[in-house]
């Protein structure tokens, strides 16, 4: 069996994310009151306890799994314990994520630090650990950025690109074009989130961010029967949950490969399930997966992977038509999000259940190695790094 | 001419206390370690110590540093001692890392993936370059006056380095120590009022007992001094369960609700109904209510009791240390009288 590749995890800990990173997801009172008790080693240990106690309840369960590894001592810890659910042999995406600007206050142990924690992973295990290094418009100039990420792939280990624009900025913005040029270049694959759902950028809504700047015009290609982000932005300034997802939107990385197309660009979660369901329903045209699955067909460098929405079964047969799909099949890729997804289902489980679902279907190919050996290697493959060895 | 009653009046009082300021120090020690207290503060001084720059958090890496991480065995737990000289050895490992240069390179024909570092020529002279390559800081600034420092040595550079921040943190948590025992105090004294008022510890009445107990205070007074010789320091005293069992069954003090109720109460049928409950905690808690807020003088006997547990907290706040000096003092003064 060859080797897998899960191009999608994160091991970052509760040190590494901001105070007010919680409250994104479980609302400003819950984090008020549960992230000082995180934060206290007895205090997670007990919630964690308290959460097993509830036996008959599987969500309860799942949460104090999620807590246990979220709130684990180290980066190394957590990858250790991913690394538990693979073969030795396995490679491991590990996606670093820079947290310091998205206006939820200071993390304790910053990105500076989570870079060289993962320094450190990369030493334990060279070969199989295959991070990502995180790059934020608003952490230097244009000139910085590129000299970091190339400073880190070519010779930190590193071996693609993250961003996160739901953080707080539009991936169009001018302080990315040089590394996407450079990225573009060099073959270095990049990783974005993209689902209307996750960490959003918590800060003031800024006049910078309702009208943007850019380094790119309109996507003239783009289908006019598809929705749009039209600038200035007038809904949603006081949501900005909502608002958020205009910096993820797939248009405005439709400008970016107007001008980039041969860009190396993985649309992380192929847009989450409900974009999927809604694909099917009447809204397809408003819908990511929809979107997504058309850069794919226009742009040869382009890629999705499968990350959490893997986590519902009923989507599986859509994924399933997806990786058979003869123009874009080739473009999806393997990953769990590991460890986002231990409040639904463990990763053995995850991992399992789809590859199961694969092989039991009745096609000439070997599907699940398509999905977790050769599309990640084909996109993993740069300049600094060649998967294929 | 100082009374000898007085002496051993004050010998068995400063005993009691001290006792008392033992148990609570346990407790709170106890709680401290439960909750890594100590852990967490040491790391928060740390912080403020070394500071950040530039994105460099000293503490963060400090922490990570497999020789500091593997002092902290339990899960999500940090350590709540740093030996000086290990904390020297860490931080100029970190400083010398900061400056040297690494690589992963993969092998073009097995795709394998090395792990290079700069070979290191000369400990001081990497340190050098580690001290170069740091942001500025108040933290940076020490390590060039230290480094300045080491240069003028005529031997062992690097050890000379090494001991230097060795001093820089010996000082340092000189003060990190003080702090933390006057942050103490607070907790100190609410525990020593919640002790006082849970067992009935009443300063007043306690005084009051032991100088009239002629035989209660001689045989606390024995105690006190076979204490006083056994220890010399209070950090040889190894307090616990036992410990504190051993001395309330030796001492045999009057403290807790039940004997001053049973002696106190004087409705026969009030003593009848607390006899019948009296391992009941609400019945005793019901009795503590009548005896307080009954009688004529309800009012000044419900004064001087608060005041009573108010002075209990008030001297078990000074800590043990204070009063195991004081007791050694005090002792050393009856020798003195009695030899007179």
């Amino acid at each position: 069996m060859n080797k897998i590749y899960n191009c999608h995890t994160h091991v970052f800990n509760i040190e590494n994310a901001p105070e007010k990173f919680l409250s994104g997801f479980v609302g400003k009172f819950v984090s008020w009151f549960a992230w000082p008790i995180l934060n206290i080693g007895i205090g997670a240990y007990m919630m964690i306890k308290l959460l097993k106690l509830f036996k008959n309840r599987p969500i309860l369960q799942k949460y104090a799994s999620f807590l246990k590894v979220g709130t684990m001592k180290s980066q190394l810890n957590i990858f250790k314990d991913l690394k538990s659910f693979y073969n030795p042999d396995d490679h491991i995406v590990i996606l670093s994520l820079n947290m310091d600007y998205m206006g939820a206050g200071k993390a304790k142990h910053n990105y500076k630090q989570q870079i060289h924690e993962i320094k450190r992973i990369k030493a334990h295990y060279p070969d199989t650990c295959l991070p990502f290094y995180s790059i934020d418009p608003r952490a230097g100039s244009p000139g910085e950025l590129l000299s970091e990420a190339r400073q880190h792939l070519k010779k930190k280990g590193f071996v693609g690109i993250k961003i996160y624009p739901a953080l707080g900025y539009y991936p169009f913005d001018p302080g990315l074009e040089e590394v996407y040029k450079w990225a573009s270049d060099k073959k270095v694959p990049i990783m974005t989130h993209c689902t209307k759902v996750g960490s959003y950028y918590l800060g003031d809504i800024t006049a910078e961010m309702i009208n943007p700047n850019s380094f790119v015009g309109q996507a003239l290609n783009w289908p006019n029967k598809f929705d749009k982000v039209s600038f200035p932005i007038t809904e949603n300034l006081k949501k900005k949950k909502e608002f958020c997802d205009n910096f993820s939107h797939l248009y405005n990385y439709a400008r970016v490969l107007e001008k980039y197309p041969d860009l190396k660009i993985c649309f992380a979660h192929a847009g989450d399930d409900v974009g999927i369901k809604e694909a099917k329903s009447g809204n397809s045209n408003n819908s990511w997966f929809t979107h997504i699955k058309y850069l794919m067909q226009t742009y040869q460098n382009v890629y999705t992977d499968i990350s959490y929405t893997l986590v519902n079964k009923k989507i599986h047969k859509d994924l399933y038509e997806l990786l058979i799909d003869k123009d874009i099949g080739h473009k999806v890729l393997f990953g769990t999000d590991y460890f986002m997804t231990l409040r639904d289902k463990s990763e053995a489980k995850l991992k399992s259940e789809f590859m199961t679902f694969l092989i039991q279907q009745d096609t000439k190919i070997d599907l699940w190695d398509k999905l977790a050996n050769k599309n990640p290697k084909q996109y993993l493959t740069s300049n600094f790094y060649n998967a294929n060895l | 001419m100082i009374d000898l009653h007085i002496i051993e009046f004050a010998i068995a009082l400063i005993f009691i206390v001290l006792l008392l300021s033992l148990f609570v120090s346990w407790l709170i020690d106890w709680y401290a370690s439960r909750t890594n207290r100590k852990g967490r503060f040491l790391k928060r001084m740390l912080t403020i110590m070394l500071g950040e720059s530039n994105g460099l958090n000293w503490t963060a890496r400090l922490y990570r540093h497999p020789l500091i991480e593997s002092l902290s065995i339990k899960y999500n737990r940090i350590t709540s001692y740093i030996a000086p000289r290990l904390f020297a050895e860490v931080l100029t490992d970190l400083i010398i890392e900061e400056g040297k240069a690494y690589s992963f390179t993969q092998d073009k024909k097995t795709g394998k993936i090395k792990y290079h570092e700069k070979e290191s020529t000369d400990m001081f002279s990497d340190l050098k370059t580690g001290i170069d390559s740091l942001p500025e800081s108040d933290a940076t600034r020490n390590f060039k006056l230290y480094f300045e420092i080491a240069k003028e040595a005529t031997e062992e550079k690097t050890e000379s380095f090494i001991s230097s921040i060795e001093s820089w943190y010996n000082e340092y948590m000189l003060r990190v120590n003080h702090t933390y025992k006057r942050l103490l105090r607070k907790p100190l004294l609410i525990t020593g009022l919640v002790i006082a008022i849970l067992f009935n510890i009443d300063f007043i009445k306690l005084s009051s007992e032991l100088w009239t107990n002629t035989h209660l205070q001689k045989s606390i007074v024995t105690l006190a001094e076979e204490f006083d010789n056994k220890y010399s320091n209070i950090e040889e005293v190894e307090v616990s369960k036992e410990f504190f069992k051993e001395y309330k069954e030796s001492i045999g003090l009057p403290i807790g609700w039940n004997a001053e109720l049973k002696k106190e109460l004087k409705n026969p049928k009030l003593i009848k109904e607390f006899e019948e409950n009296s391992g009941n905690f609400f019945s005793v808690i019901k009795q503590v209510f009548i005896y307080l807020f009954s009688g004529t003088n309800w009012v000044w006997t419900l004064l001087l009791k608060l005041l009573g547990f108010f002075i209990t907290a008030l001297v078990v706040s000074f800590g043990a240390p204070f009063w195991f000096q004081a007791l050694h003092k005090i002792i050393n003064i009856k020798k003195t009288v009695g030899v007179k």
